[in-house]
């Protein structure tokens, strides 16, 4: 018992010396993770949409007539764009959407600036105001924070402190990205807790391999120690005192 | 400067509440770490299915002829095993598992339409590629062992094949919603055990995590301050060894120890016989040696010994390296 406690506090010791620094990491990053609520982190605060609701007999151009003009339509949705009824739908061979209102059958061309920070002012809970307005239309210079498979949206940001941000799919008009500080730290977090640093994809790194292996040692070896020091040792004491006599 | 003592004690009682958690969170980090994504997803034999029917598209109502009279969201064209549909939605939450709130209406009749059970069990076959055979289709409540979110009913088709596939489809559409099979059910086991989840809430945002975080954050604190103290007492580099003079129950002699190491340690190492719990720790208390030389005393030392056995020369053999001592008694 007694070079076991000696060993395993050694071993302990030293492996805690390699990897401590990464074990306050997970805990500092998971800690973040678990308290702050997730549906917050991902932005469902920041907007509410309950005024785009609308009665259905306002749609007056039929679906018949759509896909008589568009036989190749998917997806066809009726929504309210901006104060527009609109149905959006897909064409064959491309991966844009198609806007048309649903009243007369008009095409409806993608949102001006001023359209998309009318939506986004609509839709905002912040109180804060819009302080840059942006289009973004190339994959190169899509924000890491935004999925490129969104573009073209408007780049919408508050000048609140939480560094609001809403992206706005240009053709659509839906508010398709929510972000603000913290999701953006939780994501640092996230990279940090798996060690991944570029972009936090990747749960699968070879050196996640091997600090996850040196902690399982640190942590047994951890838990040896932490057993001999509960089972007191005094027995073995007294014996010790049998050989003294 | 916190005293050694009081920072290792944190150290042992946190440890003692989160020690196995810690070995949990570590084993399903390696699990996530090794798995195949591909088969935790239990998709093994899962295609999708298309759902477009030829109805001439001529003969569908518009959508302002339909018998809602609430306001609504969306409305949208879907197909389903052929028949074309209007799904209206009243409300739109933001999650596909959030609990929905829309109506199915037939695009040519107009009619509210709902789906048979032989219709779910078509499409679940339809989705799936592997050899087993279907089950009928029931209808079941959630929770669901592949995600703990899932607020809405959805029908559960199981094949008897060797992965024990179930597949789950959406309650009104009949949409294919998940595969699972043993692997992904082995996955879902591993983030209730990593999130702590054990309610089955499909998350981590509970009261049980955080409190375990904190104290593993105070544990993971407590730790790194003990781990870079440095001993002050380290002698100078180029002097490796040192000579002491051992008075033990066997005798007396003159050992050669390493000069920087904790004089417990060097002990031990030589084969001599130091009572200790705590490994060298200096929380324990049980490796006092008796000393000649004058050798100063620790903030460790005065914490366990009293101001007589300091002054008979008694020191904890762990809080001092051996080239303090040039004598020492053991007990
Ligand atoms: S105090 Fe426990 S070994 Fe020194």
């Amino acid at each position: 018992m007694k070079t076991l406690a000696i060993k395993s506090r050694t071993l302990h010791k030293w492996l805690m010396r390699f990897i401590g620094i990464q074990m306050l990491i997970w805990a500092v990053t998971g800690l973040y993770m678990v308290s702050l609520d997730i549906h917050f982190i991902h932005g469902e605060t920041l907007s509410d949409e309950k005024h785009t609701a609308f009665p259905l007999n306002d749609a007056t151009y039929p679906i018949a007539s759509l896909l008589e003009r568009y036989p190749t339509a998917t997806d066809i949705v009726l929504y309210k764009r901006l104060n527009t009824l609109a149905y959006r739908f897909k064409l064959a061979n491309s991966k844009q959407w198609t806007v048309i209102e649903a009243t007369k059958g008009g095409v409806l061309g993608l949102l001006t600036q001023s359209e998309a920070a009318e939506i986004a002012l609509h839709a905002a809970t912040t109180s804060g105001t819009i302080a840059s307005t942006k289009l973004i239309d190339l994959p190169q210079a899509t924000p890491a924070e935004l999925s490129p498979r969104w573009l073209p949206v408007w780049q919408i940001k508050f000048d609140d402190l939480a560094g609001t941000t809403f992206y706005i799919q240009q053709a659509t008009g839906q508010i398709v990205t929510r972000r603000h500080t913290y999701w953006r730290a939780f994501d640092w977090m996230w990279r940090l807790h798996i060690m991944d640093y570029d972009d936090g994809e990747n749960v699968a790194s070879p050196l996640l391999t091997l600090l996850t292996i040196l902690a399982t040692l640190a942590i047994i070896s951890g838990i040896i120690l932490l057993i001999s020091r509960l089972i007191p040792a005094r027995k073995i004491a007294v014996n010790k005192g049998g050989v003294h006599d | 400067m916190i005293n050694r003592v009081v920072l290792s004690g944190w150290h042992k009682w946190l440890s003692l509440f989160v020690g196995i958690q810690l070995l949990i969170w570590v084993g399903t980090g390696i699990y996530f770490n090794q798995m195949d994504a591909q088969a935790a997803s239990g998709n093994m034999y899962r295609k999708t299915v298309s759902h477009r029917g030829n109805t001439p598209t001529s003969d569908f109502m518009p959508l302002e002829k339909l018998a809602l009279n609430e306001p609504v969201v969306s409305a949208a064209l879907i197909w389903v095993s052929g028949t074309p549909l209007y799904l209206v939605k009243t409300e739109n939450p933001l999650h596909n598992y959030s609990a929905q709130q829309h109506t199915l209406f037939h695009a040519v009749s107009g009619l509210p339409w709902y789906i048979q059970p032989d219709d779910v069990q078509r499409i679940a076959q339809r989705s799936y590629t592997g050899p087993g055979q279907a089950s009928e289709a029931v209808l079941t409540l959630p929770p669901f062992d592949f995600d703990g979110r899932q607020e809405n009913l959805l029908w559960k088709v199981s094949f008897d094949d060797e992965v024990h596939t179930d597949v789950y489809l959406h309650a009104e559409t009949g949409a294919v919603i998940a595969h699972s099979n043993d692997d992904s059910r082995l996955k879902h086991l591993m983030l209730t055990l990593h999130f702590m989840d054990y309610a089955n809430t499909g998350g981590f945002n509970h009261a049980l995590i955080v409190i375990f975080a904190i104290a593993t954050l105070t544990l993971a604190g407590s730790g790194v301050l003990l781990a870079y103290r440095r001993n002050p007492n380290r002698a100078v580099r180029r002097k490796r060894e040192t000579d002491v003079r051992v008075i033990h129950t066997g005798g007396c002699e003159t050992l050669s120890l390493p000069a920087n190491q904790p004089l417990l340690f060097a002990l031990t190492q030589a084969g001599l016989s130091v009572s200790t719990e705590c490994g060298g720790g200096g929380t324990c208390g049980q490796c006092v040696v008796q000393t000649d030389n004058t050798v100063a005393v620790s903030d460790v030392d005065r914490y366990h010994l009293t101001e007589d056995e300091l002054q008979q020369g008694k020191r904890l053999s762990c809080q001092h390296v051996s080239s303090e001592f040039t004598s020492v008694t053991l007990k």
